[in-house]
Parts: structure tokens; sequence; C-alpha cells
């Protein structure tokens, strides 16, 4: 059935596949290599959050010092946020989007290239402060003046701004490349009303990305100025105003928490429909209700203000706006349960991840209206209970997501099939822990426990009994993570032969050979 | 063993169950604001917990009845208009439903009735400072006390980095932000304690800007003001419209105290109430975070560079008895010249150290 494409050049020198690897513009390739990247970065934060969990799992404990404590939170989040959940949600949009819509590769597939390998010189640039006297502890969100050069004084923040800026042109060049690439790039015939709901949400993905990022770079710019050359945009005692950082940062950073999530929207859009065997129910109003969720992500970012001291009508305002995004949000959710009503269900895990996502991101979509109104949010605000709600979207939502797409596309990627009793056992081991370690965390934050605490007093005996629960629930969650790594490993070597589409699924990268040939299509496909 | 894991799941059990109560670890709801956001709080868990268990219930259905099964078809629907409007109408009507005693609550919060008492509390790293301006009393890394059944006004702002003061039971969280005063207001219901934190990361030893508040009865309350040096001014305690008849009928200290600085400077107070919490209280600082002032180079050395490093503060690589250090000191320049010249005296006459005093007319030419 397949053409064998080398045939095309049939005097090209051949290389090492190490240098093919190395020197590649194949969206395919540097979709996995952005995968395996962002997965090594995943397990790397993940060791930095179980240091601090660690450090919490009984009070008055001296495993860590408050300041790499700090270190630990601030790099957990940093980490997790731009080196791991989104790089592996670009990864699968770079694989899987050009497929999908009948293209060959991406629009500009050398600046493709150029956008992933900025990525591990940026996460090293950051992680190598590590190495020149400490790491950037102001936590992800580096307020000022505490990020200032008065109050730290060491090259951490200076190597974490570097680092993001090098990540963010990585941002901003594959965002260009993916708007491009599905506005021009689609077979013929395949209208935008007929896509695959993962370009939906890559697409608006891309526009959030291409429009906050600057905004980041500028803000970041600036406090790398303060700290260095004299300016001050946020030193007070020169008139300056660390208010101003907290508004651009959002600016940025809730737009943020939609990058993190509407790919993983796309990919439950993708895989709730093959194995329900059914279409996905209400296509537009999914469709539209991603770009709605884009648009109102960059009106609401004052809600991480609301203690602030910000006037009441402010906060109106953005409770308001805050408040319909759960409208958006609701349809998704009521629409993937309706598209599996009336299915053949196949629990694969692939499936499993897919409806898990739905069900506990639940938890995280519902803590948000908690934290939408006004006088309850500046209540639970700086408390565990935000540590909750992130946890419920970031990792309930975006990284149930992200399993979900390693179980489904890795045959396609590799051929060979995941072993399905392995995945099984990770995905339970994940789904009981991820509970057991973030559930309890409502509890602490409604008892008013600030987050980001070294320690804790023993005279608290509840919080005690949480903290030390919850540690135990991430141990497991981080061994869970090597039964998955094992099953890469076993199933790259010796698992089932996959074929073209073992899911009996329809969109059209399963209609090419797995893995696909180089060129994706011999003949572009024409969608009626 | 297993039986402290069987407690350990019995108390988060019970306290998941008193999540609608907001009364989880013993917290109470001391003022009429905590009560009124318990209220929208608890009006918005009943709200999502319905939902949530309509959702879940409606999968658990899906995933038994529509398993898949030999021979079974998949019915093909694309979508269901009338279904999708009322999902999307439904939510909308709940937001509304919450949103308007959310705006309720707002409105109450924000229309502070009258005060009786107003308190300035200040964060710096890492304690909090309490100021009575009325009362001329000023209480620094200790508890906030207060009197009971009275609108206390609170005035928070910074002296460093961005703090919050956050004390669940009073319904209160207000960020301190260098630059700005952010104003609250709260009515204690009656005498207790309730624990207080600072809830946004402020540095190091953020973990120990734990604070209480102590509500004690009006008479007692008036009694530690006088006790710690101040005063109750004549229009304390009057109702709305009267006015004092004699000019300051509580008042036994004098009437000119115009700041709110102890008169005479205690050394040993000053650095009780300032420095203790890095330097520690026997001077030994903690190891490879803040640098000892026993034995150390500045308390022993010119007196000039220990004035400038209390008035300015220092921030960078610095080598205390061989040891290196990076971190940094905020500035005290709010200090008077006389507490600093006691609190340097103090620490150059302590701890075997052999500096010297310290005259405050050093520290006013040197601010």
């Amino acid at each position: 059935m397949s053409t064998q494409s080398a045939s095309v050049h049939p005097h090209a020198p051949t290389k090492p596949t190490w240098l093919k690897w190395l020197t590649t513009t194949d969206h395919k390739k540097i979709g996995i290599m952005y995968i395996f990247t962002a997965f090594f970065f995943f397990m790397l934060a993940g060791f930095f959050a179980l240091l601090v969990r660690a450090q919490l799992l009984f009070p008055g404990n001296t495993l860590l010092t408050p300041d790499q404590y700090n270190q630990m939170v601030t790099m957990h989040a940093s980490g997790m946020i731009f080196f791991a959940v989104i790089p592996l949600l670009v990864g699968f949009g770079n694989y899987a989007v050009p497929l999908m819509i009948g293209a060959r590769d991406m629009a500009f597939p050398r600046v493709n290239a150029i956008a992933f390998w900025m990525l591990p010189f940026g996460a090293l640039m950051m992680m190598s402060s590590f190495f020149l006297g400490g790491a950037a502890a102001g936590g992800w969100t580096q307020y000022p003046p505490l990020s200032g050069g008065f109050f730290s004084p060491g090259r951490g923040v200076d190597m974490w701004i570097l680092g993001l800026h090098v990540v963010g042109v990585s941002s901003i060049m594959g965002s260009i490349n993916f708007i491009v690439t599905i506005l021009n790039m689609r077979a013929p015939g395949m209208r935008l009303h007929k896509m695959p709901l993962l370009s939906w949400t890559v697409l608006v993905q891309s526009w959030l990305q291409l429009i906050a990022t600057p905004v980041l770079a500028g803000v970041l710019t600036m406090l790398l100025f303060d700290r260095n050359f004299g300016t001050s945009f946020f030193r007070p005692e020169h008139g300056g105003d660390p208010l101003l950082w907290q508004h651009l940062f959002w600016f940025y950073s809730h737009p943020a928490v939609y990058i993190m999530i509407l790919p993983a929207f796309g990919i439950v859009s993708e895989i709730l429909p093959v194995f329900s065997g059914k279409p996905i129910f209400g296509y537009l109003a999914i469709a539209y209700s991603s770009v709605a969720i884009g648009v109102l992500g960059f009106v609401v970012w004052a809600h991480h203000m609301f203690a602030t001291g910000l006037p009441v009508s402010i906060r109106m305002v953005f409770m308001f706006l805050t408040m319909l995004i759960a409208v958006p949000t609701g349809i998704k959710i009521f629409s993937w349960v309706a598209t599996l009503w009336g299915g053949q269900i196949r629990f694969t895990v692939a499936a499993l991840y897919a409806i898990a996502f739905v069900a506990f991101f639940l938890i995280g979509g519902l803590s948000g209206i908690f934290l939408a109104s006004v006088p309850v949010d500046v209540q639970l605000t700086h408390t565990y209970f935000v540590v909750a709600h992130i946890h419920y979207v970031l990792f309930a939502g975006s990284m149930l997501g992200i399993f979900a797409a390693i179980y489904f596309w890795f045959p396609k990627m590799f051929g060979k099939m995941l072993d399905e009793k392995l995945g099984m056992v990770h995905f339970w081991l994940t789904i009981i822990a991820m509970n057991v370690t973030f559930f309890p965390m409502h509890v602490l934050g409604i008892m008013g426990i600030p987050r980001r605490y070294y320690t804790y007093s023993a005279h608290l005996t509840e919080v005690a009994t949480i903290n030390t629960i919850e540690s135990i629930g991430s141990f497991v969650l981080g061994v869970a993570q090597f039964i998955l790594i094992y099953n890469v490993i076993v199933s790259l070597k010796k698992g089932k032969t996959a074929g073209d589409d073992p899911w009996g699924a329809n969109t059209l990268e399963w209609t090419v050979s797995s893995p696909p040939p180089d060129n994706n299509f011999d003949v572009i496909p024409t969608i009626r | 063993m297993p039986r402290n894991l069987v407690a350990g799941v019995s108390a988060l059990a019970a306290m998941l169950a008193a999540l609608p109560a907001h009364a989880v670890g013993g917290v109470v709801n001391a003022t009429p604001i905590a009560d009124r956001v318990d209220g929208v709080y608890n009006l918005i868990f009943w709200f999502t917990t319905v939902i949530f268990i309509g959702v879940w219930v409606a999968m658990a259905f899906v995933l038994v009845k529509f398993r898949a099964r030999e021979g079974g078809k998949a019915q093909q629907i694309h979508g269901n208009t009338a279904l999708e409007i009322i999902w999307t109408v439904i939510p909308a009507i709940i937001l509304i439903a919450i949103a308007i005693p959310t705006y309720k609550t707002m409105k109450y919060v924000e229309n502070a009735p009258k005060p009786d008492l107003t308190i300035q509390v200040v964060g710096h790293q890492w304690f909090w400072e309490y100021k009575y301006p009325d009362n001329k009393v000023a209480v620094s890394n200790a508890d906030l006390v207060i009197p009971a059944n009275k609108v206390v006004k609170v005035l928070v702002s910074s002296a460093d980095v961005v703090h919050n003061w956050g004390v669940s039971a009073l319904g209160f969280s207000l960020d301190a932000i260098p630059g700005h005063i952010n104003e609250g207001w709260f009515y204690v219901k009656e005498p207790g304690e309730h624990e207080g934190f600072c809830r946004q990361l402020c540095g190091t030893l953020h973990a120990k800007m734990t604070t209480k508040v102590i509500a004690l009865p009006d008479a007692e309350w008036q009694a530690w003001i006088k006790e710690k040096g101040g005063v109750i001014p004549a229009t304390y305690n009057l109702a709305e419209g009267e006015k004092p008849t004699e000019k300051i009928p509580l008042a036994e200290a004098p009437s000119q105290a115009p700041s709110v600085a102890p008169k005479k400077a205690d050394g040993a107070a000053v650095y009780q109430a300032n420095c203790a919490s890095c330097h520690q209280a026997n001077g030994e600082g903690m190891p490879g975070v803040f640098p000892p002032l026993a034995g150390g180079e500045i308390p022993n050395g010119d007196a000039t560079e220990h004035i400038k490093t209390v008035l300015k503060g220092k921030s960078g690589p610095i080598t205390v008895l061989g040891k290196q250090y990076n971190g940094a000191m905020p500035p005290f320049s709010q200090l008077s010249d006389e507490e600093i010249a006691a609190v340097i005296t103090y620490e150059r006459t302590t701890w075997g150290n052999k500096g010297g005093a310290v005259t405050p007319d050093q520290v006013k030419a040197l601010r």
C-alpha cells in the first residue's frame, strides 16, 4: 500500500539516525522530540514537588532550608508550566495537527525546528541558576520587590528571566507557525467548520500565545532592568509600583492557564468520539466555546488581585467576566458527557484518561467559581485552596489529557501498541494518588492555611494530618510515572504491531501508515 | 501505625463533612463579615455540589449503560439544539444567583461603619508591627490586642516586600504592599484568640510570619493600652453624635505624646521587636541564612558602617566570621534616631561585643 518516499531522492546521502533527528525539520520528529524533552522536565519539576512534599511530611521538618524550599516551590511551578505542560501540548499539536488537516508539514519547518531547540536551552539557562549560587526563590509569580535586586541579590532571578525570554521567543515562533499552518495548509475541502477539534484548540491557543507572550517578555525585561540597570518600574522607594508587575504578569499568566488547558480540551474532544463510536456531540458549540474562553481569558486577569485593594467597581467587572467563563466551560463538559451517551464505550487506557479528565477537571472548574466570587476569593486567595484549584486544572485537566494523548497517539508515532495492562496500573495509581494529594488541599485552604510555607507549627494538628496524607499521595503519584516510562521502553522494543488504525478512528492521521511516511501523504486527500 | 492511619483518614473524612460549614480546623466566624462571606461560600458550595453530583451520576449511568457490547450499535447523534440551549442558559442563571448575594456582601464589606479604633498593620520581613495611632502605642513582633464589640479600622501596609495580613476567623485578608495603604475593618463579636498568617510569599522566613489576634473585653483592653504606656482618647467609647464632656477623661498619660515611639528607647526591647526574628535573641543568627551579631565584624568595628546598615539595609554577598552570606536586610529607617542609637548600642555591648555606644546625633548625621 504505502509507497517508498525515499525513492524521491535516490542519490541523497544517508545520515546516521542520530544526525537525522538532530537536523530534522519534520513536524513528526520535532513533535516527538518536544514530547520527550518536556516529559523529562515533567519528571524533574515533579521531583522538585516531591522535595516540597517531603519537607512538609511532618511539622518542623528540616530536610530543606527555608531558602531551598522556596527555590523548589519556584522551580517546580516554573518548570511545570514553561518546560513541561506547555511543550507537551505543543508537541502533540506539532505531531498531530498537520496530519489531521491533511498537510505535508508545518508552514515553516525550519522555524519549527529552531523553536523546538530553544526549549531545552531556555530550560538549561534557568536550571543553571542552581549552580550559580541558587535558583530564583520568589515563587513562579516573582512579585517585586521580593524579586528585585535588593531583596534577591543572587543571579537566580536574572537566569529565571533569561530562560523565560528564550522559551518566550520559541513560543511566539511556534504560535505563528501553527496559525499560518492551520489557516493556509488545510487539505482541499477541509473548511474551518470541518476541521478536527484539536486543530481548533491549537489555533486558539496559538493566538493566546502570540498576543500574551510579548507582554510577559516586556514585563520580564522591566524587572531585569530594575535589577541590573537602575530603572524603577517596580521599586516604590523610587516612585515605581509593585502592582504594575502584578497587572502585567497576570495579563500573560491568566491566558497562560488557557494555553495549558485548551489543547487538552481538544485532545479529549478527539478521543471520546473514537471510543464511544459516535461523532462528537455539538461540534460547533465546542469549537466556538474554545474561542469564547480564549477571548474572555484576556479580560479576567485582575481576579488574581482581589486582595490587593483594587477599587470595588473594578473587582465587580472582573468578577462578572470571570464567572462568564463558566458558561463555555460548562458547554464543553455537558457536550462530552452527551458524546458518551448512547455510545458503545470501549474502556482503553486512552479512553479512561479522557473520561477521568472530564470527571476531575470538573472539580477544578467548580472550585474556580468560589475564586470568582470576590468576598470568598479574598478569603481563599494565597491559601492552599488555590493550590488545589490549579492542580485540578493543570494535573486533573492538562496532564490527564496529555496521558490520554500519549496512550492514543503512541501507536501512530511508533507503529507499536503500548501495553494496556501496565497502562491500567498507571491509570488507577495516578487517579487515586492525584486525589489523595490534591483534594485535601481544599480543606487546608478553607482553614486559611497559606501556601508556600516551608513548615508549619505542630499545634495545628489537623494541618499536620492533612499534610502527611498529601505527601504520601504525592510519593505514590511520583512513583506511578515510572510505570509509564517502563511501558514506553518495553513497548518500543516488543509492543504489538499497531497497524494503520488500531482504534477505529477516522481523522486523517489514521489513514496513513504507522509511523506515517516522511511526507505524510503521497496524495493530499480531498475532504468531501 | 494502622491505628494512626485510621485516625488520620477519619479525621480527614470529618473535615470533608464539615466543608459546607467553613468551621473546619476549629476556625470560627468571629465577625459579621466572616458570617456573610460564609453565607456566599455556602451558596456556591451547594450549587457546585449539585452540579458535581449531577455530572457524576450522569457519567456513571452512561459508563455502565453504554459500555461496548457484542453486536451493539452506537447512536449517531450530532447534537441537540434545545438541550444545548438549556445547558447554556441554566449555568448562566446559577451564576446570576451567585453574583447577587456576592455583590451585596461586597457592598457590606466596602461600607465600613464609623470606627471606634484605628490600627495600622505594617508588614516587615519577617514580623508584624501593630500601631495604635490614637492611643500612642506600637507593638512589634507580638500579638495584636483589640477590644471585642468595637468597630476596628485597619490600615495595612508594608515596609519592604509584599505581604498579606490574613485572619480567617475575622474574614479578613488584605495585601500589604509597599507604597500602598489598604483599608479594611472588622468587628469582633466576643473575646477570644484567633490565628493569623502572612499569606503572600515574602522571602526566607515567610512561614514564621504568623500572628495572633487577641480580642479582650473593652475594660481589659483599655488596661492593656495603659500598661503599654498609651492613652485612651476622649472620643473613644462615645455613642454616635455624643460630644466629649471632659477634656481627657480616661487618659492618665501626659497629653503630649507626639509619636508612637516610646520616650526612652530601650535597646533590648527594640532589638526584640525588630531584629530578633532573623538574628535571634542570642545574636547568633541562623547558620547559612542570617549572619551572627555576636562576635561579628560590624558590631565590633566602625560605628558608621553599623548605623548605615540599620538605616539603609544591606543586600548582596557579605562575609561574617569567615562564612559567606548572600541575602538582604531591609532598611529600618522608620525607627527614630533614639531607637536606632539604643538598639545599635545594645548590639555593640552585648554577647561579648566591644563596639561601644552610639548616640542619636551620630544616627541623625547619617540619615
